[in-house]
């Protein structure tokens, strides 16, 4: 099931399927090792709402901002 | 020949480039120290080259900030490259290191933070990814300098890789492969400290520590920059050097326009550190006595905070708040070296994506930021109980310059066209603080301060004397006369103040000791002068790094700003 990586809660591990943004997000999230098919794991959800996101991704820990997080679209991995 | 360091933010670049140099730069444990470059010479073989520390950069296809377009120019000047790598990001970092061997230079692999990996349970074949890669590859632990040695060695043996360009997603494939066969992880359990760093990001417990970090700084360097001033600086002057002076008074008959100039007023016939304002008395005490231990205490803390890996924490958490003020969580970094000296928080600011970012982070650091040497001197005067002051009256100062931080940033967001780009920033692990890198970085901030601040007020307090003898500020007090004592209920001399303060703002506030105000207009004089024009140091900056015109515009926010909270100020208290 497909979900946005804002969905995921701390612990969850999930695989990126899709990320709905325009070319510059695209390249800015690669840039950081982050793009379609990686995996990844929620560290801390948002302290208060629509605040950034952390997640682990290929051994280091990257904040999203919630703008560019709810695009991107993650399978929960069990 | 030219050799550049070359790598992602925060993988030790700069302290590789301090142990190949023997050069000092400051390093820290967050992405983005280096936003210009610093060059160094070294000896290889024979010869002597040059090693340029580039900033770090991601990838070096579209840069996204001014720090990573420099690291990009620059790339067309080097003659070999070091692609300084972290090896326990060794997935990540081969981005950068594919990008560059399709750049037709020869190339050296550095992989830096070795012990790391190993203490991380991460296995690295090094000979395997030699041999994928086409380059030498060198493990470095660059803090205790293990593996440089090889790495020097290894320059020699650096050749021109032959890989063809290739697009984005081939590039991940092939790291994907790569890091499966050279890399293998062994389980193990979470340590102390990557528990505790996620407990600073996380709900229930981020805020709490935060609260409880900025509380303990707050206090911790008030505790220890007054120790010092209190314990060694103040018995220092008026043991040993007063005596001196006074033999120099005498001789110079107590007056005149040497005396002036050397020694200043005399108080009740005696020799007032504070407020003679000769070049041997405030000259000296106020750089030396006053401010100093408080931008010493600030620099220490500050250097724990970085090398620890607290501040990108920081910067997570206030991203909501720092989205409403036009800008994202990152940008507290900048603000928060600003309480320093605005100056490095300024250039600091490179690390930001856009322009108007920049714009509206360089106005708030230099309006409603107050330098160390600036709050040094608040903390002496307003917090002054002889005076009627105390921390109460500090408080309102700070607090009339945090929602003016908070009001400006708010409005500039509003008019200013566009929209602030989503953070989106790597955040470091956790380590101890490593002491030689700490006192290291503390070192070269401390010099750096007192080089630049001697100079400037000696020169300050000369030119002072000078004019006040040619009356030239009688001249001036009585053109800005209305506004001094209307508007902010000063007396008509404060504006010597202010127009010092264009020089330095630790001894315009030094000036206004001399003036006998009340405690009211001590709090509304400091209010008024941290938020009026920039020192010149900052004022340079400033116009390199935001134009001309974008200076025009902070100087109007300026301006508006600090007459409203000094007339405010002066209404309500």
């Amino acid at each position: 099931m497909t979900i946005q990586l804002t969905e995921l809660i701390v612990g969850q591990q999930a695989r990126i399927v899709e990320i709905a943004g325009g070319h510059h997000m695209l390249v800015r999230l690669a840039r950081m090792g982050i793009h379609k098919g990686i995996k990844l794991s929620m560290v801390s959800t948002p302290i208060i709402r629509r605040g950034p996101v952390v997640v682990s991704v290929s051994g280091s820990q990257v904040a999203i901002g919630h703008g560019m997080a709810i695009k991107i679209m993650v399978e929960h991995l069990s | 020949m030219n050799i550049l360091l070359v790598g992602h933010p925060n993988v030790g670049k700069s302290v590789i480039f301090t142990q190949l140099t023997g050069v000092n730069v400051i390093a820290s444990n967050y992405p983005g120290t280096t936003v210009g470059f610093t060059e160094g010479e070294m000896r290889f073989g024979e010869q002597t080259v040059k090693v340029i520390d580039v900033p770090g950069t991601y990838s070096l296809s579209t840069p996204s900030s001014k720090a990573e377009e420099i690291a990009r120019k620059m790339l067309e000047e080097g003659d070999l490259i070091i692609n300084v790598i972290d090896a326990t990001r060794l997935e990540r970092n081969l981005h950068l290191t594919l990008e560059l061997l399709e750049h037709r230079k020869p190339v050296v692999v550095a992989l830096n933070m070795w012990d790391d990996a190993q203490h991380k349970g991460i296995i690295i074949d090094v000979q395997k990814l030699q041999g994928l890669l086409g380059v030498p590859v060198i493990p470095t632990v660059a803090i205790t300098g293990e593996g440089l040695k090889a790495l020097k060695e290894s320059l020699a043996n650096a050749v021109v890789p032959l890989h063809a360009p290739c697009t984005d997603e081939q590039r991940w494939v092939e790291i994907g492969r790569i890091t499966e066969s050279v890399q293998s992880l062994h389980h193990r359990h979470h340590t102390f400290w990557e528990w505790f760093g996620d407990c600073c990001v996380r709900r229930s417990s981020g805020i709490p520590i935060a609260v409880i970090v900025l509380l303990s700084s707050f206090y911790g360097i008030r505790f220890i920059g007054e120790s010092i001033t209190t314990y060694l600086a103040e018995p220092v002057f008026d043991h040993l050097w007063k005596p001196l002076l006074k033999i120099i008074s005498v001789a110079l008959g107590g007056e005149g326009f040497i005396h002036q100039i050397l020694i200043g007023k005399l108080i009740g016939g005696e020799i007032d550190f504070v407020q003679s304002f000769g070049l041997l008395t405030t000259g000296l005490f106020v750089p030396l006595a006053m401010v100093f231990p408080f931008v010493f205490a600030f620099y220490l803390w500050l250097g724990i905070l970085e090398d620890i890996g607290y501040l990108p924490r920081l910067a997570v958490l206030l991203d909501r708040l720092m989205h409403k003020l036009g800008l994202h969580g990152w940008a507290i970094i900048p603000n928060l070296l600003g309480l320093g000296c605005n100056v490095p928080a300024i250039l600091a600011t490179r690390i930001l994506e856009d322009r108007r970012e920049r714009l509206i982070a360089c106005t708030l650091v230099s309006i409603a930021l107050p330098c160390a040497a600036l709050q040094a001197m608040i903390w002496a005067l307003v917090g002054n109980p002889v005076k009627g002051g105390g921390i109460g009256h500090v408080l309102i100062v700070y607090g009339v310059l945090f929602i003016s931080w908070l009001l400006i940033g708010w409005l500039l967001a509003k008019i200013l066209p566009g929209t602030s780009p989503e953070l989106l920033m790597e955040i470091p692990p956790y380590r101890k603080p490593y002491w030689p890198t700490v006192l290291r970085n503390l070192r070269l901030r401390v010099m750096g301060f007192l080089r630049e601040a001697i100079p400037i007020v000696l020169i300050g307090v000369l030119a002072v004397n000078i004019l006040y003898w040619l009356k030239v500020f009688d001249v001036l007090a009585l053109i800005t006369a209305p506004i001094m004592t209307k508007l902010l209920g000063l007396p008509k001399e404060a504006i010597v103040a202010v127009a010092v303060g264009f020089l330095r703002k630790d001894m315009a506030m030094g000036l206004l000791a001399t003036m006998d105000l009340t405690i009211k207009q001590l709090v509304v004089a400091s209010t008024v002068l941290a938020m009026f024009f920039p020192c010149i140091a900052t004022f340079i900056v400033l116009i390199k790094e935001i134009g001309w015109r974008g200076m025009a515009f902070s100087v109007m926010v300026m301006i508006i700003f600090s007459m409203l909270a000094g007339g405010i100020l002066n209404l309500v208290l």
